[in-house]
């Protein structure tokens, strides 16, 4: 069953990629989506009394799933399979370690992302992921 | 239906964007696929030099069928229906105007073509695809 990994950031083009990923899965047969959202890590200067790991696990888990709830809502508007993920870490790292643990088979992502300069040409994790994945990437304005 | 143009230009990532889409092509039940060559425009001072006015079409026809016959043997084997289209002028926007003007759901090229640097992470035709394409674009290693 060919899995296909959707970062979402909660951008628009993030959007349009869930969206175009599950026109792709309902034309193929079989597909598997996995929307995943990447929190950055927190700042480390809070003293470990004050935040312990279980709470910015917490924390990351919560933010995370209160981010992928619009993509969420799309796919099961489409009505694909998804299911979704959660991780702290640098973004575009983050995704192309995902995509390799996971062995997902592509991966689908807006151009540029929440971070992104409106004039830059590609986004920063866009580029990452294309540098550092062997996937296919298919980039969605 | 799903509409693909694979931007070929005789590279290895040329051959690669072809295995995607015969991938592809086996994943979803209905698939369109052009396989297309743009051939950059040479000076008109070149052109002036030729003997007869066709010579530039000619050869631009003669190299578009060597550099998108690695692809086309590809999807040949995997029976994968497709069609030829080759044409001249800047690549990147001739690229999309062909996929535009075809209603493609989908560009597929190599990371990097023949013109590029090794490591380059993306060549200047796929970065300036990438960069004005409306059309999502599948990068492929």
């Amino acid at each position: 069953m060919p899995t296909i990994l959707v970062p979402f950031d909660g951008s628009e083009p993030a959007l349009r990629a869930v969206e175009y990923a599950a026109k792709l899965a309902k034309a193929g047969d079989n597909h598997a989506i996995v929307v995943l959202n990447v929190q950055a890590p927190a700042p480390s200067f809070w003293p470990e009394k004050l935040v312990n790991e279980d709470m910015l696990r917490a924390h990351y888990a919560s933010e995370g799933a209160k981010t992928l709830e619009a993509a969420e809502r799309r796919l099961r508007e489409v009505g694909v399979p998804f299911r979704s993920e959660v991780r702290a870490g640098l973004a575009g790292d983050t995704i192309a370690e995902f995509a390799r643990d996971e062995r997902v088979d592509s991966i689908m992502m807006g151009t540029r992302g929440m971070g992104a300069v409106g004039s830059l040409v590609m986004g920063s994790v866009a580029q990452k992921v294309v540098h550092l994945t062997a996937l296919p990437v298919t980039l969605v304005k | 239906m799903l509409k693909i143009l694979i931007a070929a230009d005789g590279s290895e990532g040329a051959l690669a964007a072809a295995r995607h889409v015969v991938r592809l092509a086996k994943e979803c039940a209905a698939v369109d696929v052009c396989v297309t060559y743009v051939q950059e425009p040479i000076l008109n001072i070149e052109l002036m030099l030729m003997p007869a006015g066709d010579v530039f079409d000619r050869w631009t026809q003669k190299s578009g069928r060597v550099a998108t016959a690695g692809a086309c043997a590809l999807l040949d084997d995997a029976r994968v229906p497709h069609r030829v289209e080759i044409t001249s002028g800047e690549p990147a926007p001739t690229i999309i105007e062909l996929a535009t003007s075809q209603g493609s759901d989908l560009i597929v090229m190599g990371a990097r073509g023949l013109g590029a640097i090794k490591g380059l992470l993306l060549g200047s035709v796929s970065m300036k695809v990438t960069q004005l394409s409306l059309i999502p674009v599948t990068i492929v290693k």
